[in-house]
């Protein structure tokens, strides 16, 4: 699971104006908090909404999990990334790095 | 989907994957019986370190217990397994073929089938899909769905007069009509069912315009990608469903028109959940005489020209306090994370 591992992006580039909202998109709840805990993860974690209020699938239309949005500071979207696999935190971290003219 | 989802699995978590679908399966996941040769299977499974060993397990499990119930289930997973993490087609088809016939009950029959036309969507398998189709289906009983699966695999066989004739016998499914009869219990609304009647007559037009243009015949392609376009779902990010932009850049950049191909191919590998693109859209640019360290800077620019701006929402956290995006948005950048937790 990806959320553990943007942790360290969180904390090295909070600072600068960057910051995480994880979704759990099944409404998971204890499942969730108890992820959440074990993994120690600070930024803020909500669920997603029922019926009329799915943001997760009525709203941004998630094909698949885990799905990442990363947005700038004026709300536009700019890069999706979908999956995870060994190296993409680096990836993450470039483009994250864009984001913030770094 | 499924296709998607792979990408993101490392064989590892893609065993993960195997397994929970073997709970899923099981009445007594919560309640393992050590009897069961099953869950001794499934717990050696999960104990093991490769996997060449957790193919031998489930190999050891089909041979040793052919009448077990959940036989059929091992057999569709352990193909899936070898097609799509082992690249084993063929092994895949032989395990299917052996096996089949032993698998009792008459709902997993059916979704092996429908595995092996997937596994037979290849272009050396072209002759085992028509027979396997030719067998499996009643050309009169056949659904939407029917046809839209052997169009897809007919489509990764190559096999464009099997892909046409295919999306001439589901136009009179694919459309408002058809669709509400065919789920007429399901409460959908007016609006869904027409939306999703428009959807199956754009697939079907994708579908032909990429039949046509493998055939040579550009400019019908690209009618029908054109008309396609109109009737598809749009994502989020404006793109329509499918692999239609995919299919209409390769149809750009072969007819010479590198730009707009490359457009369209980069446009599905950054927002469009196709990872087949980004390596077309990468040659496209190659090919347009552009420096490969430029292409990165290319699709930024794409980034900027095409990202939608986020919609706003509001939801509880896990003290239950309402947070809303811009509570908690970064100044410069946010990562909005979508998970569940596994």
């Amino acid at each position: 699971m990806e959320l553990p591992r943007i942790e360290p992006l969180y904390q090295k580039y909070r600072d600068q104006g960057f910051e995480i909202i994880a979704m759990d998109s099944h409404r998971d709840t204890e499942g969730a908090r108890k992820f959440i805990g074990k993994h120690d993860l600070s930024y803020p974690c909500l669920e997603n909404g029922e019926s009329d209020n799915d943001i997760a699938y009525d709203i941004y239309q998630v094909q698949g999990h885990p799905t990442s949005l990363l947005i700038d500071g004026d709300g536009r979207i700019l890069y999706l990334h979908f999956g995870w696999q060994e190296g993409d935190e680096k990836k993450l971290e470039r483009e994250i790095q864009r984001v913030l003219s770094l | 989907m499924r296709r998607l989802f792979r990408r993101s699995l490392s064989s590892s978590v893609f065993l993960l994957v195997i397994a929970a679908t073997l709970m899923l399966n099981s009445p007594t996941v919560y309640c393992r019986d050590t009897t069961d040769p099953f869950e001794i299977e499934r717990a050696a499974y999960e104990a093991a370190g490769s996997n060449e060993e957790r193919l031998a397990i489930v190999k050891e499990f089909l041979a040793d217990h052919p009448a077990h119930p959940r036989f059929g289930t091992v057999v569709e997973v352990a193909a899936e397994f070898l097609a799509d993490e082992m690249n084993d087609r063929d092994g895949a088809i032989a395990l299917v073929l052996k096996h089949i016939d032993g698998i009792g009950d008459a709902e997993t029959t059916s979704d092996v089938q429908r595995l092996l036309l997937r596994l037979y969507g290849h272009p050396d398998f072209k002759e085992d899909l028509q027979a396997h189709v030719a067998e499996i289906f009643d050309p009169a009983e056949m659904s939407y769905m029917d046809h839209l699966r052997v169009i897809r695999a007919a489509t990764d066989a190559e096999a464009w007069t099997m892909v046409d004739a295919h999306c001439v016998d589901a136009a009179p499914l694919a459309t408002v009509e058809a669709f509400r009869s065919a789920y007429p219990d399901e409460g959908f609304s007016e609006a869904f069912i027409a939306g999703a009647g428009r959807n199956r007559q754009g697939l079907l037009k994708m579908h032909l315009g990429w039949s046509a243009a493998n055939r040579g015949s550009t400019e019908s392609a690209l009618r029908n990608f054109t008309a396609a376009d109109d009737l598809l779902r749009k994502s989020y990010f404006g793109l329509p469903e499918g692999a239609l932009y995919r299919y209409w850049g390769q149809t750009l950049v072969q007819s010479g028109d590198l730009e707009a191909g490359f457009e369209k191919l980069a446009l599905t590998s950054i927002f469009g959940y196709d990872f087949i693109a980004e390596d077309l859209a990468r040659g496209t640019f190659a090919a347009m005489g552009q420096r490969p360290e430029d292409y990165e800077d290319a699709i930024w620019q794409l980034r900027r020209e095409h990202g939608p701006l986020v919609t706003e929402f509001a939801t509880n956290d896990y003290q239950g306090i309402e947070r809303s995006y811009s509570d908690l948005c970064g100044e410069k950048a946010t990562l909005l994370a979508f998970w569940f937790p596994t």
